[in-house]
């Protein structure tokens, strides 16, 4: 079913952005209604459904932290609360989680193309419609993205499966 | 971070726990999705106040304008078969108590003759 899919699509994306799950539900089912007022006028030779949806989803959370720009600093989520102590159980999990908690510190535009290239396993040519940039702009924030990830992520090593055993 | 490969593991845990949302949004998204699904035609005022002639009745009797449709073209099948001189089923025979099986001379010979034994 198409909503089984796409639904789960559209949430995990907004809440690696954004790493908020309420916020993130919000969008999932803002994008979902618009998918399906598009659904009848769809038309075969077009852009695929899910790169459509994630263009929505990636509009709709970039607007969501645009309003949080603007939004006096306490409102500003917290990102690691709950979620470490939660995962800290397995060291995957726990991976998992500083990958997540790095994530929201990068740059709107890099955290999207890390997203949707090394989580989503999306190709730079659908990666640049999505973000309707060219190919080359994808690459160079991938990289960036990855330098910023890799920096922040050095100083969890220790205690995350990487000690030098 | 010493190389890439290190990154490569906290995407592949990020990768395998994935968040997926809840059952509920789920089922708000489907709700959604089928309320706005266009209605079923409803049948046209004049067709509900047509009153139904003999020829209606008999039309509806034997299924509706489909089963006229193979109607007409079995008798017109009929025809070019009479008309064609289709004489390769003159030595069938059709076995109604078989479902429709034709039996050709040949079957009919070795039935007799298993007959006879009898």
């Amino acid at each position: 079913m198409l909503t089984d899919r796409l639904a789960p699509l559209a949430y995990r994306v907004a809440l690696r952005m954004l790493g908020d799950a309420f916020e993130a539900e919000d969008i999932a089912q803002e994008a979902m209604l618009r998918l399906w007022r598009a659904a009848p006028g769809w038309q075969s030779g077009g852009a695929k459904v899910s790169t459509w949806l994630y263009r929505v989803v990636a509009n709709l959370a970039t607007d969501r932290l645009r309003r949080r720009r603007a939004a006096p600093l306490a409102d500003a989520p917290d990102v690691a609360d709950g979620q470490q102590s939660a995962l800290a159980a397995l060291v995957e999990r726990d991976r998992a989680a500083a990958l997540n908690e790095a994530l929201l510190r990068l740059p709107e535009r890099q955290r999207q193309a890390v997203v949707l290239r090394h989580l989503e396993g999306l190709g730079n040519p659908e990666i640049a419609e999505i973000m309707e940039v060219g190919v080359e702009a994808v690459e160079s924030l991938t990289a960036r993205g990855r330098r910023a990830l890799a920096a922040a992520l050095s100083g969890r090593r220790e205690g995350l499966g990487y000690e030098e055993g | 971070m010493e190389d890439d490969k290190e990154l490569e593991a906290f995407f592949a845990s990020a990768r395998m726990h994935a968040p997926a949302p809840d059952e509920a949004l789920l089922a708000r998204v489907a709700a959604q999705g089928r309320s706005l699904q266009p209605m079923p035609r409803t049948p046209r005022l004049r067709d509900q106040g047509r009153p139904a002639g003999p020829l209606r009745g008999l039309l509806a009797a034997i299924g509706g304008w489909p089963a006229l449709g193979g109607l007409m073209t079995a008798g017109l099948a009929g025809l070019w078969l009479g008309l064609s001189d289709a004489g390769g089923l003159m030595g069938y025979v059709y076995g109604s108590s078989t479902d429709g099986w034709l039996y050709g001379p040949a079957d009919l010979v070795s039935m007799a003759v298993a007959e006879d034994g009898e």
